[in-house]
């Protein structure tokens, strides 16, 4: 295994993260997004910025390191917003580290000079579908060309880039390929993501990948990720830990109820933004109250509260399946992951 | 501040919440306040759990007394170190 792999992603013992959507407005409508609507503009600069202050603080008063991702919508549709928010986390001491999920396409060379002066910005996050073709066709005509135009931007002006892909029966063939060019252009960082029928893309049942394929699948990425250095792939997911569960730098356990918080635009606050759950809103209560009360995040956290396979499953410590998942696909969040293969 | 704790009815703050977690017999105090929060034992989440409607710290000496089977004196001092605890973090109000 190369020497890049010995790196740990994330440390889910000492690390807190928050997906923070700063608005649901979006120039892109791309078929597999889990969106429903696009009108939420998201709270003002002063909202955002005393909410960013209160999440600060918990991971403060919790003795944790925070890790962000800003994201949207499209974030760079409210720059302004990000540019403050990123601002109060180059103050804060116990962000270590911030993310942006964009789709990259308004990105230009004033914003990519603003944001080569933050040092606690690991990387930007573009997403791509597969290659032209099959990315195009997801996410509109035009936008592989012009992702491709933004990486090499932000490469150029030193800015570490990952690139994220939603992976089902529609782009399955397409994972290495695109992992190989992204590696020729000097991509850091790979992330698949199991592709969840929700929001506007709930009709898409038949890009769900059986369970069967969807091993073979992250065989393959297992392959390409011990013998690639570049793009470093990032298998830090659920039921990765079934391909190799001596390997501690793939798999990960369920972060909902454990170690993350989605905050929506209008302050609602989920334990996944792929488990649309409401569990409050930072207008009107604390994140301590939601954190330590609410119903649904104990239930998530007891192991023993998991149904049909995944309760007897050797491997909850470190798994757990999909809650948003099978949330998706039954209804239920406690339920056995559908797409996992174990017998 | 002791004195105080001695001569008033208590109760804990309105921000204050409890639980026990079954499954692993885990025992917590949370703040939603402030954020702050403690693993307790049986005993001081049983003082706590007293400690949700108003009460005297007499009245807990006994009542924890009786049930651990242990003098008053022993318990007192457990009992005084607790209520320390949540003075100290405004977890505890005087009520009369």
């Amino acid at each position: 295994m190369n020497d890049g792999h010995q790196l740990k992603e994330l440390n889910y013992e000492s690390e807190f993260y928050f997906q923070w959507h700063i608005t649901d407005k979006c120039n892109l409508r791309c078929k597999h997004c889990y969106h429903d609507e696009y009108q939420q503009h998201g709270l003002e600069i002063p909202q955002l910025l005393d909410i960013g202050s209160t999440l600060c603080d918990a991971i403060q008063q919790w003795g944790k390191i925070g890790s962000f991702s800003i994201t949207g919508g499209e974030p760079f549709l409210r720059e302004d917003a990000v540019f403050e928010i990123l601002n109060l986390f180059e103050k804060r001491d116990e962000v270590h580290q911030v993310d942006i999920l964009t789709n990259g396409t308004l990105i230009n060379d004033n914003t990519i000079v603003q944001l080569t002066k933050y040092k606690k910005l690991r990387r930007i996050q573009l997403s791509l579908e597969g290659l032209k073709e099959t990315n195009d066709q997801v996410r509109g005509e035009g936008h592989f060309d012009l992702t491709i135009d933004k990486i090499k931007q932000l490469i150029d002006k030193k800015l570490t880039v990952c690139i994220m892909m939603t992976i089902g029966t529609h782009n399955q063939q397409d994972i290495i390929p695109l992992a190989e060019l992204l590696g020729e252009l000097g991509v850091e960082a790979f992330v698949l993501d199991r592709f969840i029928p929700e929001g506007q893309s709930n009709e898409l049942q038949k890009w769900v990948l059986p369970p069967n394929e969807l091993k073979r699948v992250y065989e393959e990425c297992y392959n390409y990720f011990n013998n690639s250095l570049k793009p470093r792939m990032l298998l830090y997911r659920t039921l990765f830990c079934l391909i190799n569960s001596q390997d501690e730098h793939i798999g990960a356990m369920c972060s909902a109820g454990n170690n993350a918080l989605t905050i929506m635009p209008n302050g609602d606050v989920y334990p996944c933004r792929r488990l649309p759950l409401k569990l409050g809103n930072l207008l009107k209560t604390t994140v301590y109250d939601i954190w330590y009360t609410h119903p649904l995040l104990w239930e998530l956290r007891n192991p023993n509260n998991l149904k049909g396979k995944c309760k007897e499953c050797e491997f909850i410590p470190i798994c757990r399946g999909c809650r948003a998942f099978a949330y998706a696909q039954t209804g239920d969040y406690l339920e056995s992951d559908p797409q996992c293969w174990k017998e | 501040m002791l004195e105080g704790i001695n001569m008033h009815l208590l109760k804990l703050s309105e921000s204050v919440r409890l639980r026990h977690e079954k499954a692993s017999d885990n025992y917590y105090l949370f703040c939603i306040k402030s954020g702050k929060h403690a693993r307790l034992n049986a005993m001081s989440y049983e003082i706590a759990t007293l400690l949700e409607k108003k009460i005297d710290k007499d009245s807990i000496i006994a009542s924890i007394s009786a049930h651990y089977d242990t003098d008053r004196e022993t318990c007192s001092k457990d009992i005084e170190g607790f209520l320390k605890f949540l003075q100290e973090n405004e977890m505890i109000c005087a009520v009369d």
